[in-house]
């Protein structure tokens, strides 16, 4: 299927609203989503819920022949699924465009920077070693796939146990799980990404980009990054980017603070399942369900969340007649207009700051008052409404 | 490989140059009579052929076309005896791919692709011997082909590597210094603004040294820039001169 | 008569051209003279260049006018096949670059490119052409296998025997490192390789084939054809003719039929062609070979 087009006052929408300094989804421009991690039952099985995109990473072992040129290593494959399921535009067991850079950023981030430590697991030189295969599977697309990838993967082979081996002369003794507990991989450190969208030539940079700003943004910028404020990847990309030396350093300023938060919160959630386990009650992945607050229909919601210049909404409620206009969202089962109105009813107060309560409470349809004159007192104003019931 | 090897006591590298000295810059244009535009760069001993086709009408499905700038289609091949180990397959495979969504992506935003809109222009690379900074020569190779092929552009591409050893910026890295486990940096730039198109990075260094990399991988754009600019002179003047003769 | 150009196709799918009727009415009917003034039996100038890719044992290119090949050479130990123990491997392998033609895009030129291929493998198969048991290092376990990759850089028609000259004189620069076998005690034997860069060996190449195209027009045969004579013939013949002047491969391309006396006189005059040019080509690059070490021009013109 083709991808659904991306139209033009959408797309200036987000590039006007971002150059004032503010996203579509009311965060500022350094801002993350909100990131959930949770492990599966078997070792080696992370999800990571980036905002909406969800991405599942599953990491197994076999044992193979090492490569002849690097003979006393194992090896590490990454592999990167993309199904119709996550968007409409994913073409089912062929990797598109997207999806080979998706790959080979996540191999340059948690591969080529030599993360795992591969010779611990070689089990005899040149004929035998660990070839720990990651597996991410994207199962929905909501922006910024890299870095739920990235996360995912590393997630998954931080929280993977092989099993143990023992040399008996030049015999391989592979003991299953329940004879001997198994080994975790040794991480040399904690490698992951953050991907920036970059607008206006570059001068405008904005963190954790959804699918809308990573469409209609010139060009992105993803850094990856270890708690040690090394650099392990780097990639600009982007047809119409251009962008200065400058706007490059700031980025990865910004980007090394919070890598390090983002390691520690990774750490975090590796102890809690850990402590799980020991306790013995177990949920897995079933835990993360309970973490859903929207309802997901088909419909894809398009929810705004544009704070507004620069009155404060109490004082409008009192004053019924200003003729300052403002620009205001409204939000009405998934459509969003952007209007403007030179009077608000206090009952719309609430609606801006917060995320739109479940249907069954929107009774009203908001009205929109056309204010054809000056002062809205004195002139008939039209009214629109309709009710719902 | 530890540091000691890529840059000896005296500050030289393994090759014998400085650590801010390009490699040997021959470039020549027009060697193809069928295509529009062609280049063969050689940067060291990394020897690349260029050709460009285009703009033309949309080859294949007619939905690739955009309706308000033409659509740039990249190449990127490798003869399989251009590697130290044989290469079963030229193209392809995802690395290939992906040099090709890269070099399309820098291109489309160097191309004033606005002047032919629902059109496609073809831009093919051959590495015909890789020793490190194979991208980077196949930027550059392409460019002198577009500027063979007279296709209008808002400024020229140059593209450069830059490595860090032992704390010393290094400028276009060969094979053996990317493969000897220092981190290699390239960079695309529009020349005469100074921005940058594309970068990418590969190992890791602190982030406290990507600044004085950048500068150098910068510096060698420029450098290249300039070399390139004095090649394609001399072959259009050499051009006009044949034509003002007959 | 109409005069409207028509857009032919040649017999091996190269590029379409526009030829009018009264140029096809010229190569139809010229009478030991064609278009670029040659006789049937001329070939086009030929600018042959070896030893250029470094990484490769042994390399060259050539361009017969618009036709450009580049071939590599390149040498690796295996294991050899199992019903020819003691001898070593030669395998051809052809890429179309699309730097020839847009339509060689992605496996675009896959075609072409398998149709030689096979047919370089069917010319090299005699026991007359390359000695193979040269090749082998230990009887039954080791051998030399011989890659020869071959890049097609620009179609200016008669591909065939720009690929094979090409390939015959890379063949000839390919040097093979020599190997001693240190036997040990016991199952492995172990192969020691030479630390001498220039201690190598080379093939005898005096018997490698070169293939010759002769296409027929009208009742003439032409060799070298250019593009345009190639879309005006109907059928052809490609030979392949060893050192020795015998025929170790023939191959019939275009739809058209051949009467079976042309055919045989048409194989008379190629294996003729065929032993001129062997003797000319081993001339010319045992004359490379002893002017020296000078700079390689490659692509720098």
């Amino acid at each position: 299927m083709k991808e659904t087009p991306l139209s033009i006052c959408e797309k200036q929408c987000v590039i006007q609203a971002v150059k004032e300094g503010q996203r579509v989804d009311g965060r500022s421009l350094a801002e993350q989503r909100k990131t959930c991690i949770t492990f599966g039952t078997e070792w080696g099985c992370c999800q990571v819920l980036l905002g909406n995109t969800r991405v599942m990473a599953q990491v197994s072992c076999t044992i193979q022949v090492p490569k002849s040129s690097r003979a006393n290593e194992g090896m590490l494959f990454i592999n990167v699924e993309m199904s119709t399921m996550a968007a409409e535009h994913f073409e089912a067991g062929r990797l598109g465009q997207q999806g080979i850079e998706v790959n080979r950023l996540v191999e340059r981030c948690i591969k080529d920077s030599r993360c795992i430590d591969l010779e611990s697991l070689c089990i005899l030189v040149e004929e035998q070693a660990w070839e720990i295969r990651v597996d991410i599977h994207v199962l929905n697309h909501e922006g910024n796939l890299i870095d739920a990838a990235t996360l995912a993967a590393l997630g998954a082979l931080c929280h993977f146990r092989r099993p143990d081996v023992t040399l008996d002369g030049r015999e391989v003794i592979v003991h299953q799980l329940d004879e001997r507990d198994p080994v975790p991989l040794t991480i040399l450190h904690y490698p992951l990404t953050l991907s920036f969208a970059l607008f206006d030539q570059g001068k405008i940079y904005a963190l954790d980009p959804t699918n809308l700003e990573e469409r209609s943004a010139d060009g992105k910028l993803v850094l990856g990054l270890n708690a040690y404020r090394e650099l392990c990847t780097l990639q600009i990309s982007g047809d119409g980017v251009f962008i200065r030396k400058e706007a490059v350093l700031s980025c990865a300023n910004v980007a090394a603070s919070r890598a390090v938060e983002m390691v520690e919160m990774l750490k975090k959630c590796l102890a809690a399942d850990a402590a799980e386990r020991i306790k013995g009650k177990y949920d897995g992945l079933v835990s993360s369900v309970a973490l859903e607050a929207e309802r997901i229909t088909t419909q894809s919601q398009a929810t705004a969340y544009f704070k507004t210049p620069v009155h404060n909404l109490e004082e409008n409620a009192d004053e019924e007649s200003l003729s300052v206009p403002k620009t205001k969202l409204v939000k009405d089962q998934g459509i969003v207009t952007l209007e403007t109105k030179s009077d608000v009813s206090s009952s719309e107060s609430d609606i801006e700051m917060e995320p739109l309560p479940p249907a069954s409470v929107v009774k009203k349809r908001v009205y929109e008052e056309i204010d054809i004159g000056n002062d809205s007192e004195e002139e008939p104003v039209m009214l629109i409404t309709k009710e719902l019931t | 490989m530890s540091g000691t090897e890529l840059l000896s006591d005296q500050g030289l590298r393994i090759d014998g140059r400085k650590p801010n000295e390009l490699r040997r810059i021959r470039c020549s244009l027009g060697i193809f009579a069928q295509a529009d535009g062609s280049a063969y760069l050689e940067q060291g001993n990394t020897k690349v052929l260029a050709a460009v086709y285009g703009p033309h009408e949309i080859r294949g499905s007619k939905s690739k076309a955009l309706h308000d700038k033409a659509f740039v289609n990249c190449q990127y091949s490798t003869a399989t005896f251009s590697m130290g180990e044989r290469k079963r397959r030229p193209r392809g495979d995802r690395k290939s791919t992906e040099m090709s969504t890269h070099l399309e992506e820098t291109f489309a935003a160097a191309i004033r692709t606005e002047l032919y809109p629902r059109s496609q222009i073809d831009i093919f690379v051959e590495v015909l011997q890789a020793d490190g900074g194979n991208y980077t020569t196949c930027v550059n190779a392409a460019m002198m082909a577009l500027v063979d092929a007279g296709v209008p552009l808002k400024d020229t591409v140059v593209s450069c590597t830059a490595s860090l050893v032992k704390d010393t910026p290094l400028v276009d890295v060969n094979h053996v210094e990317q493969s000897g486990g220092s981190p290699e940096l390239v960079v695309s730039i529009l020349p005469h603004s100074g921005e940058i198109v594309y970068m990418s990075l590969t190992q890791r260094f602190h982030i406290d040294h990507l600044s004085k990399v950048l500068d150098t991988a910068i510096k060698g754009c420029k450098d290249i820039g300039v070399i390139l600019k004095e090649i394609m002179k001399g072959h259009l003047t050499k051009l006009d001169t044949s034509l003002q003769a007959s | 008569m109409s005069i409207a150009p028509q857009l032919l196709r040649g017999p091996s799918l190269m590029a379409e051209i526009l030829l009018s009727e009264a140029e096809k009415a010229f190569i139809h009917h010229g009478d030991d003279l064609r278009c670029d003034g040659r006789t049937r039996l001329d070939y086009r100038p030929i600018i042959l260049e070896t030893g250029l890719v470094s990484n490769a044992s042994g390399s060259s290119r050539l361009r017969l006018a618009n036709s450009d090949v580049l071939v590599g050479v390149k040498v690796e130990l295996a294991s050899p096949l199992s019903e020819k123990p003691l001898e070593g491997r030669l395998e051809f392998f052809v890429d179309c670059s699309a730097n020839a033609t847009p339509e060689f895009e992605g496996r675009g030129g896959e075609d072409l490119a398998n149709e030689i291929c096979r047919f370089l493998q069917m010319s090299y198969m005699s026991g007359d052409t390359i000695n193979l048991s040269e090749l082998s290092v230990l009887a039954g376990q080791q051998c030399w296998v011989l890659y020869v990759d071959i890049l097609i850089l620009e179609c200016g028609g008669n591909l065939y025997d720009t690929v094979s000259l090409a390939v015959k004189s890379a063949l000839y620069t390919t040097q093979i490192p020599s190997i001693k076998v240190a036997t040990m005690d016991g199952d492995q034997p172990e192969l020691e390789l030479s630390e001498d860069p220039y201690d190598t060996k080379r093939l005898n190449t005096q018997n490698v084939p070169c293939l010759v195209t002769l296409m027929k027009i009208g009742n003439h045969y032409l060799v070298d054809p250019t593009p345009e004579e190639e879309c005006c013939s109907s059928s052809g013949v490609v030979v392949a003719v060893s050192g020795s002047k015998k025929i170790t491969a023939v191959r019939k391309i275009g739809s058209g039929s051949l009467h079976p006396e042309s055919l045989v006189s048409m194989l008379k005059t190629a294996s003729e062609v065929g032993a001129v040019v062997n003797k000319i080509l081993m001339k010319k690059l045992l004359e490379e070979e002893t002017a020296g070490k000078t700079q390689k021009v490659g692509f720098m013109r």
